[in-house]
C-alpha cells in the first residue's frame, strides 16, 4: 500500500495505492493522524486504490467523523464503489 | 595447523636473533679483512721504499751473475722482515710476453723456511702463474696486490712492485707474502664473542617481551574467551579483573557490558515469552469459547429444511459468526461480519449476536431487530467498529423467506443448476449511523431450493497470485442439492484456489435448503 498525503491550507489530498486490508489500514490511520488540527476538508483519492476490506471501511469513517462533513472520496473504480454501495457507506459518504 | 600469535612472534624472534648473527658476522668480517689488507698495504709501501735503497756495493745488475751480491741481498732483504708479518719475500723476472716467472732468489722470515726455501726457489726456477695482472701491473711500476692465497698453512695476502723503475733490473719484481692466518684467527674469535654477546642481550631482550606479551596480554585474552564460552545467561556476571595494557582492558570493558546486556535481553525475552505464552493460552480459550458460540460446522434440520454452516477465523478467533434456530416453527438464519479480525473483532461479534438472538426471540421483526441493535451499539461504539448482518426467517412451511441485510454481501440463490444472486435493498453497516433504516423484504422459495449466505472471507479469499476469489468463482462451485453439499462445493473450491496461501479474511457461510416434500421429524442434530 502506498500512501500519499498533500496539503493546501486547510485542505489535504490523501491518495491510496493498492490494498486497504487490516495491515494498512493502521498505516492510513496514521496518515490521518499526522494532518494538522487546523485540515477541515480532505479529499480521498481512490483512483489507483484496487481493494478495501471492512478494516479499510472503517478508517474511512474514522475519517469521516474527523473531518465532521468535509471529507470527500473521489475517483474510486466500479469494485470499489460496489463495496461502498453493497455496505450503504454511499449513502453516507459524498463520493464524487 | 592452528595460528598461534605467541608462537608465530617466537619464530620471528629466533629468525630475527639468525639474521642479525648472519649480518653481523659477514660485515665484521669484511671489515677486519680490510684493516688487514690496508695494513699489510702500508708495510708493502715500507718494503718497496726500503728495496729502492739497497745497502752500497749491492748492485742490482749483479745479480744475475755474481752469487755474492745476491747473498748479501738475502742478508739484507731477511733483515727487512723484522716485526713485520711477512713471510716470503723473493725476487723474480717476468716479462709481458710469457706466462712464466724466473725466480732470482727468495727468502723466509723463519731460519729453517729461509734455508728450505731458498734452495726449492733458488736462481732459475721457472714457475707458470696463473693469473698475471697482478705481475703486469707491477710491471708497469706500481704496487699490486693483495692476491689471496688460501691453502693447508692458513692463509697468505702477496703484494708485487718492481725492484728498480730504470736500467736493466726493470722486469725484476719483488713478491712479498703476508701471512694473515693468525689474523683471521684473531677476528673469528672477536666475531664469536660480538656474536655471542649481541644473541645473549637479544634473546634476553626478546624473551622478556614474550613473557610480559604472554602475561599481560595473551593470558588475559585466553581467559577472556573462556569467560565468553561460558557465559550463562542465567547467573549474574561478575566483571572480571585484568590489571594489564589499557586496550585488553577496554575489551574486557566491553564483554562485562555486552554480558550484563545479554543477560538483560535474554531476561526480557523470558518475560515476554511468559507473557506470550499466557496471552496464547487466554487466546485459546477465548477460541474454544468462540467456538461454543459459533461452531465450526453445524447442521440443523427440520420439516421443510435443512442447514448446514461453516465457519473458520483467519485467527484464533474472529469476527465473523452465524446464527440459526428454529423458534414456533419458523427457521431463523443470521449471518454477520464485524470489521477487522482477531480479539476486537470476536469481542463486538458476541455482543452483536446476543442482541440480535434476545431481540429475535422475544418476537421483533427482522428490520426492527437490526435498527434497534444498530441504536445500541452506536452509543458504545468509540473504536468505530461496524458489522454487516444478513437476517433472513423461513417459514418451512410455505417457502416463504422473509429477509433484511444491513451493508452485507448478497446471497447466491440456487435451484439445481440455475444459480442467481439475490438483490436485496444494501442496508447500511450497524454501528456508525444512528438511522439505519434497515429494511424487511420478501422472496418465496421453490422446493428443493436453496440459498447461500457468505461472509467477504469467501469471495476475497487469495490465490498465490493474490487475486480474489470472487462472486463469479464461487457461483460457479456452488453445488445445489443438499446444503451440506453446497456448503462442502464451496469450502473446498475455496481451498483448492488458495492453493495453501495464508487466509486473510475469516470465512463463513451457511446454506440454507427448502425441502418441503421431504421427512416430517423436526429435530437438532450438531456435529
Amino acid at each position: 500500500m502506498n500512501i500519499t498525503t498533500e496539503k493546501n491550507g486547510n485542505a489535504a489530498v490523501i491518495r491510496l495505492e493498492g490494498w486497504l486490508d487490516a495491515q494498512s489500514a493502521s498505516a492510513f490511520n496514521a496518515a490521518l493522524d499526522a494532518l494538522e488540527p487546523e485540515i477541515t476538508e480532505l479529499e480521498l483519492d481512490l483512483q489507483k486504490l484496487e481493494y478495501i476490506s471492512s478494516a479499510g471501511l472503517r478508517v474511512i469513517v474514522i475519517a469521516d467523523k474527523k473531518m465532521q462533513g468535509g471529507l470527500t472520496v473521489t475517483n474510486a473504480s466500479v469494485e470499489i464503489l460496489d463495496v461502498f454501495r453493497m455496505t450503504g457507506f454511499d449513502k453516507k459518504l459524498n463520493i464524487k | 595447523m592452528k595460528n598461534h600469535a605467541l608462537r608465530r612472534i617466537g619464530l620471528l624472534s629466533v629468525l630475527l636473533i639468525v639474521l642479525t648473527d648472519v649480518i653481523l658476522a659477514l660485515t665484521m668480517s669484511v671489515l677486519t679483512f680490510n684493516l688487514a689488507t690496508e695494513s699489510c698495504k702500508a708495510k708493502a709501501e715500507n718494503f718497496r721504499e726500503a728495496m729502492s735503497h739497497p745497502l752500497p756495493g749491492l748492485d742490482i745488475d749483479d745479480l744475475d751473475n755474481n752469487e755474492i751480491t745476491r747473498s748479501g741481498f738475502q742478508e739484507y732483504m731477511r733483515s727487512l722482515f723484522g716485526f713485520s708479518n711477512a713471510k716470503y719475500m723473493y725476487l723474480f723476472r717476468a716479462s709481458r710476453e710469457e706466462d712464466t716467472i724466473t725466480y732470482i732468489l727468495t727468502v723466509a722470515a723463519d731460519d729453517e723456511e729461509n734455508r728450505k726455501i731458498s734452495e726449492e726457489r733458488s736462481m732459475g726456477t721457472v714457475v707458470d702463474i696463473g693469473e698475471r695482472s697482478f705481475i703486469d701491473h707491477a710491471l708497469d711500476g706500481e704496487l699490486t696486490g693483495p692476491e689471496i692465497e688460501i691453502n693447508q698453512f692458513g692463509e697468505v695476502l702477496a703484494y708485487y712492485f718492481p725492484l728498480s723503475e730504470t736500467g736493466s733490473s726493470q722486469n725484476v719484481i719483488v713478491g712479498i707474502d703476508f701471512d694473515i692466518t693468525k689474523n683471521r684467527q684473531k677476528t673469528t674469535r672477536y666475531v664469536v664473542l660480538i656474536v655471542l654477546i649481541v644473541n645473549i642481550v637479544l634473546i634476553t631482550v626478546l624473551g622478556l617481551l614474550l613473557l610480559i606479551l604472554r602475561k599481560k596480554v595473551f593470558i588475559p585474552i585466553k581467559k577472556l574467551a573462556v569467560e565468553m564460552n561460558n557465559l550463562d545467561p542465567e547467573q549474574k556476571h561478575e566483571p572480571l579483573k585484568f590489571h594489564t595494557y589499557q586496550e585488553i582492558e577496554e575489551i574486557t570493558r566491553s564483554f562485562d557490558q555486552m554480558s550484563e546486556d545479554i543477560i538483560g535481553y535474554i531476561d526480557n525475552l523470558r518475560t515476554m515469552t511468559e507473557e506470550r505464552s499466557h496471552a496464547a493460552a487466554e487466546l485459546n480459550i477465548a477460541r474454544r469459547i468462540q467456538i461454543g458460540m459459533v461452531p465450526q460446522r453445524f447442521t440443523l434440520s427440520g420439516d421443510g429444511y435443512e442447514i448446514s454452516a461453516f465457519a473458520e477465523p483467519a485467527r484464533e478467533v474472529g469476527g465473523d459468526f452465524y446464527d440459526c434456530f428454529e423458534l414456533n416453527g419458523k427457521v431463523w438464519i443470521v449471518i454477520a461480519d464485524v470489521s477487522g479480525k482477531g480479539i476486537a473483532a470476536a469481542l463486538f461479534m458476541a455482543m452483536i449476536k446476543n442482541m440480535l438472538r434476545e431481540k429475535l426471540r422475544a418476537g421483533a421483526s427482522l428490520a426492527a431487530a437490526l435498527n434497534e441493535v444498530n441504536d445500541e451499539i452506536c452509543t458504545v461504539n468509540p473504536e468505530n467498529m461496524f458489522v454487516t448482518v444478513f437476517a433472513a426467517m423461513l417459514n418451512p412451511s410455505t417457502g416463504e423467506l422473509r429477509y433484511a441485510n444491513a451493508g452485507h454481501t448478497r446471497p447466491l440463490m440456487i435451484c439445481g443448476d440455475k444459480k442467481s444472486y439475490l438483490t436485496p435493498n444494501p442496508g447500511i453497516v450497524l454501528g456508525l449511523f444512528e438511522d439505519a433504516g434497515i429494511i424487511e423484504e420478501h422472496t418465496m422459495l421453490d422446493a428443493g431450493c436453496s440459498f447461500l449466505i457468505y461472509t467477504d472471507g469467501v469471495t476475497e479469499a487469495l490465490n498465490p497470485q493474490r487475486e480474489l476469489f470472487g462472486e463469479q468463482r464461487l457461483q460457479a462451485a456452488a453445488a445445489g442439492g443438499r446444503a451440506e453439499q453446497t456448503v462442502a462445493s464451496v469450502t473446498d473450491a475455496v481451498r483448492a484456489y488458495a492453493a495453501g496461501c495464508e487466509q486473510s479474511d475469516d470465512i463463513t457461510l451457511v446454506a440454507v435448503q427448502f425441502t418441503p416434500c421431504e421427512g416430517n421429524a423436526a429435530g437438532y442434530e450438531h456435529s
